[in-house]
């Protein structure tokens, strides 16, 4: 995917939807799905694979954590008595899960990885699948995509993304009994009644509805302006859900965000959230003592989603998708840590996911195998590499979302 | 002398300007003011470009933060051709001095508080903010006062000096003479460190840290990025599955002879070379752990030889220009070979453009940046006239297309105000600066008193769409629900706080609300004369008072004096409302 910005971006995509034939938009519609919601969680740092999804014990090439490999359904997953939340999870929501390997990102740096496993193209004035689904299907909700953690990439559709910031210092803005104390000699703040508020709005709305008149007809301008005049009303919406944010003042737990998460998406606040673990998964030393309790920890929180989203009759309207940036090196290094290594993993279950299967795969040196796209095993001939892109083609698709606006030429990863 | 035409048709052309002077409907700005409406007058113009009253502000806002005084405007509304002299007067106010930081910060990412520097012996009684606005500003410093000062460009690279106030003096252990808050120059205090102005910093080096065996890489490449505008990580990295990354050995022997790996090393590991002066990584928040008083001293100048000695293979060069045989270079030497590289004064020009057009890097028309960078050669490297070159040159007064055939998507277009600058704006006409004391523990330490608008860990810069130097590197320019959230609770704040200053007992002299008293005007024509005022500073539209553009601010007034019977109220709501517009928005 050629580098483009936010311009180019939405403007090609238009012209790409309205030159398409008729018939063919109609069949997509008519065999997509219904939308889907989207909870998108990144383990920032680089988990090591070995410790769940792509188990490769007793082989020299691999430093194996302790543990056995179980299967679940087709999944052969590896569980640990010191990380009982993996079994838990992969026991309970396995059959709805199902793990892809083998995916190529193509760099070891933190910054590049993230962006290429998000974006799918490694520019970060691309949008990550988030901000995609949130734009396609949920462009009318007061925030469509929601990122609770820091990694998210708008590109284009800033306009429909929102952040909560690193301390929800969101909330803040939301609820005037939660805001800053300002240090101004003059206590008294200003506070707009909600009638007074109303006047605002209206002459906000006029204001700028009379500047789109005169520089905002057509492009760039338009859009920025459009997007102007369709947050005032969003923020406004957004103060009724408020007290779901909780407090100010500190970083969100993954539990916590998988929460409001959920809570923005059952509210209709949301399409998609970005949510990311506070914890670094990137052991360059010490790698088993890390990953073993961040592994714990995060399927503990995954497990607690997952009976989140059947309780709120969620489970199959969301899809969640789990991944690191990169993965770790095959091999301990002195220190006893694990480096970068370049081919890594993702978890996704949820709406519409063919569970209880693995797609993609990794040889005895942890190579990324070439797959069938369409079937999304590895091939025993032919076949291509399997990289973001197509995981987030996969996912898009999945999501109701036609991923060949986005990535043309690029085959989605069958995900089911 | 004949007329080329009827003389009753020269009579109506002339009627048609006396009338174009002073119709005023509002509904149809171009009616309004010529002064206000981009130039639409040039045959065939598919592109219309700014007025120069708004080509003013714009420059104003780029450069500064600030809008243009009710004076600049109408000394440009007589005389267009007094804008850049307007704009010579910008660039040496100190407001153009915080662009040049905040500019430099978007290519150097330091004011990360994942970074931050913990208050503990000497300095315990310090805030973080404090501490830190200090200690991560003073690379930026140092580039300030290159360009303030009209020094060659490249000084930021070679400067034979840094710049310290007291509290970084204290950290690093530099001699100092100022009262503690100025900047004054200084030298790194450890015998035989070399200068090579940034490039000498220890702050940078912890804020971009290495390990032995990333070898400096990381470092190379974002000296590169910053300074060349060459990022060794856009290529792909195809790992070759038999080389185990964990095994130093094999990684040092792969990256000579693979050429999957070679390709990127052979320029990236001598670079890094380069930089084997300073402690690889350094956990600020373990300071306190380890240190039991500043100063701290990250210079190591025996890794410079250590690493040589034992990585003979690892050859120090400059993309391709080896180090002499008998000559160990360092960052004196980097510096130097950086300022002579053409790419770094086309960077330079990329980013200022790229900074106040608000265009992705990546997407500055080489033209436009190649006329700036000869404008920049031949003025010396001076980077005032460079800024001023960017915000009088064509591209930067681009408003609208003005039909369907012509391309709409890259033009510079209407620019979303900073937060930064959106802060500065707001301080500068009303004298309000959101800040907040935060007396707690936050990262260790007391925070103190925190600037909600330049802050990401606690404040909105984020949620405004600024970067946060580490996690957010890029700063976003579309409005949406956040953006709006945080302007709206800045408006009322600062509407509230100017209203009570303005209308307060000692009152004089007034900020903002200059043309009224709240006791005695609240007759329409009084408020429609402070409302004119208000329209030229805030929105730049030099508008008559009975104009219709007037009349919808002042149905905001009335309406609003209806609902609260209170005058402060309402010009607090009005001024609420302002402070939000798409005018005030958008430059």
């Amino acid at each position: 995917m050629t580098r483009i910005n936010r311009r180019q971006f939405l403007a090609g995509a238009a012209g790409l939807l309205a030159s398409a034939p008729w018939w063919s938009r109609l069949a997509f519609a008519q065999e997509g799905p219904a939308h889907k919601n989207l909870i998108l969680v990144i383990a920032g740092g680089g988990w090591d694979i070995s410790y769940a999804l792509d188990p490769k014990p007793g082989i020299a090439t691999v430093d194996s954590p302790p543990g056995e490999v179980k299967l679940f359904d087709q999944m052969p997953i590896m569980v640990g008595d010191d990380r009982p939340a993996v079994e838990t999870f992969f026991s309970t929501f396995g059959n709805q899960a199902a793990v892809i390997n083998g995916i190529q990102v193509n760099s070891i740096a933190h910054p590049e990885c993230t962006k290429r496993m998000m974006t799918g193209t490694g520019n970060e004035s691309d949008p990550d699948v988030g901000a995609i689904i949130g734009f396609e299907q949920g462009a009318d909700l007061p925030v469509p995509y929601m990122a609770l953690g820091n990694a998210a990439f708008s590109g284009p559709f800033t306009g429909t993304t929102g952040r909560a910031g690193v301390t929800n210092q969101l909330v803040a803005l939301l609820d005037p009994r939660l805001a800053y104390v300002s240090d101004s000699p003059h206590r008294d703040r200003f506070i707009p009644t909600n009638d007074e508020q109303a006047l605002i709005q209206s002459y906000l709305t006029d204001r700028a509805e009379t500047d789109k008149a005169l520089r905002g007809q057509r492009g760039y301008n338009k859009r920025q302006i459009e997007d102007f005049i369709s947050s005032l009303s969003r923020g406004e919406r957004l103060k009724d859900f408020s007290e779901s944010f909780g407090a100010r003042g500190a970083q969100l737990t993954l539990d916590e965000q998988f929460d409001l998460a959920v809570q923005l998406i059952d509210g209709g606040v949301s399409r998609a959230v970005t949510t990311q673990d506070i914890n670094s998964w990137d052991s360059h030393q010490g790698n088993h003592q890390q990953q073993a309790i961040l592994h714990n920890n995060l399927y503990g929180a995954l497990n607690n989603l997952a009976a989140n989203l059947e309780r709120r009759n969620l489970f199959d309207d969301t899809i969640v998708v789990v991944l690191s940036e990169m993965s770790r090196t095959p091999k301990l290094n002195p220190q006893q840590g694990k480096d970068h290594w370049p081919i890594t993993s993702a978890l996704a279950f949820g709406g519409g996911i063919a569970g209880g299967q693995t797609f993609g795969g990794t040889n005895d040196l942890v190579e990324g195998l070439n797959v069938h796209m369409g079937t999304g095993k590895v091939a025993d001939a032919g076949g291509t590499g399997l990289e973001a892109r197509n995981l987030m083609c996969g996912v898009l698709k999945l999501a109701g979302v036609d991923p060949t606006t986005y990535f043309r030429g690029i085959p989605p990863l069958f995900l089911g | 002398m004949t007329f080329p035409r009827p003389t009753w048709m020269w009579g109506l052309l002339v009627l048609a300007v006396l009338c174009a002077g002073c119709a005023d409907d509002g509904g149809d700005s171009s009616d309004i003011n010529p002064d206000n409406t981009p130039n639409n007058d040039v045959a065939d113009a598919a592109v219309a470009t700014l007025s120069p009253v708004d080509h003013l502000t714009r420059a104003s806002i780029a450069l500064r933060g600030q809008r243009p005084s009710l004076q600049e405007l109408k000394r440009v509304a007589e005389d267009p051709d007094a804008l850049p002299e307007i704009v010579d007067d910008y660039l040496e106010e100190a407001s153009f001095g915080e662009t040049i930081r905040d500019l430099h910060n978007e290519a150097w990412q330091l004011r990360s508080f994942f970074h931050s520097f913990p208050p503990f012996g000497s300095l315990r009684d310090v805030e973080v903010t404090e501490l830190n606005r200090s200690v991560q500003e003073a690379p930026l410093k140092l580039i300030e006062h290159v360009v303030m000062n009209d020094l060659p460009y490249s000084d930021i690279v070679t400067a034979d000096y840094t710049l310290a106030n007291g509290l970084v003096a204290e950290v690093w252990g530099m001699d100092y003479d100022g009262d503690g808050f100025e900047w004054t120059q200084t030298r790194w205090p450890e015998p035989g460190r070399p200068h090579a102005g940034i490039l000498s910093d220890s702050f940078l080096f912890i804020r971009h840290d290495t390990t032995l065996n990333n070898f400096n890489r990381g470092r190379a490449n974002t000296v590169s990025k910053a300074l060349l505008c060459f990022d060794f990580l856009t290529r792909d990295i195809t790992v070759d599955g038999q080389v185990d990354l964990s095994d130093p050995v094999a990684v040092n022997s792969a990256l000579r002879s693979n050429e999957a790996c070679a390709g990127c090393h052979q320029a990236l590991d001598p670079l890094g070379v380069l930089l084997f002066s300073y402690e690889l990584r350094i956990n600020t928040f373990q300071l306190p752990n380890n240190l039991e008083d500043y100063p701290l001293s990250t210079y190591r100048p025996q890794y410079a030889s250590e690493v040589r000695r034992r990585f003979p293979e690892y050859r120090a060069a400059y993309f391709g220009e080896l180090e002499p045989d008998n000559q160990q270079w360092g960052v004196k030497e980097l510096g130097e070979k950086i300022a002579d590289d053409p790419r770094f004064s086309m960077c330079a020009s990329q980013r200022f453009y790229s900074y106040m057009a608000q265009v992705p890097l990546n997407e500055v028309p080489f033209e436009v940046a190649a006329d700036l960078q000869k404008t920049f050669i031949d003025s010396g490297l001076n980077a005032k006239a460079l800024a001023k070159a960017v915000v009088l040159s064509e591209a930067f007064k681009q408003s609208h297309a003005q039909d369907d055939q012509t391309d709409a998507e890259h033009l510079v277009g209407v620019l979303r105000t900073r937060p930064s600058q959106m802060a500065r704006q707001i301080e500068a006409l009303t004298g309000f600066r959101w800040t907040t004391q935060l007396d707690v523990p936050l990262i260790g330490e007391t925070y103190g008193h925190t600037d909600l608008m330049t802050d990401a860990l606690v404040g909105y810069s984020v949620l405004a769409g600024e970067t946060d130097s580490f996690q957010v590197p890029n700063p976003s320019h579309a409005p949406n629900t956040t953006t709006a959230l945080v302007q709206a609770t800045l408006a009322a704040e600062a509407a509230g706080f100017v209203v009570l200053e303005d209308f307060g007992a000692d009152s004089e002299p007034k900020r903002l609300l200059t043309e009224i008293d709240p006791a005695q005007d609240t007759d329409e024509d009084s408020v429609r004369e402070q409302l004119t005022v208000l329209h030229a500073r805030l929105f730049s539209e030099m508008v008559e008072p009975d104009s219709e553009t007037v009349t919808r601010t002042y149905q905001l007034f009335e309406a609003a004096l209806e609902i609260s019977n209170d005058p402060g109220r309402a010009w607090a709501t009005v001024l609420t409302a302002m402070f939000q517009d798409t005018r005030f928005t958008f430059h």
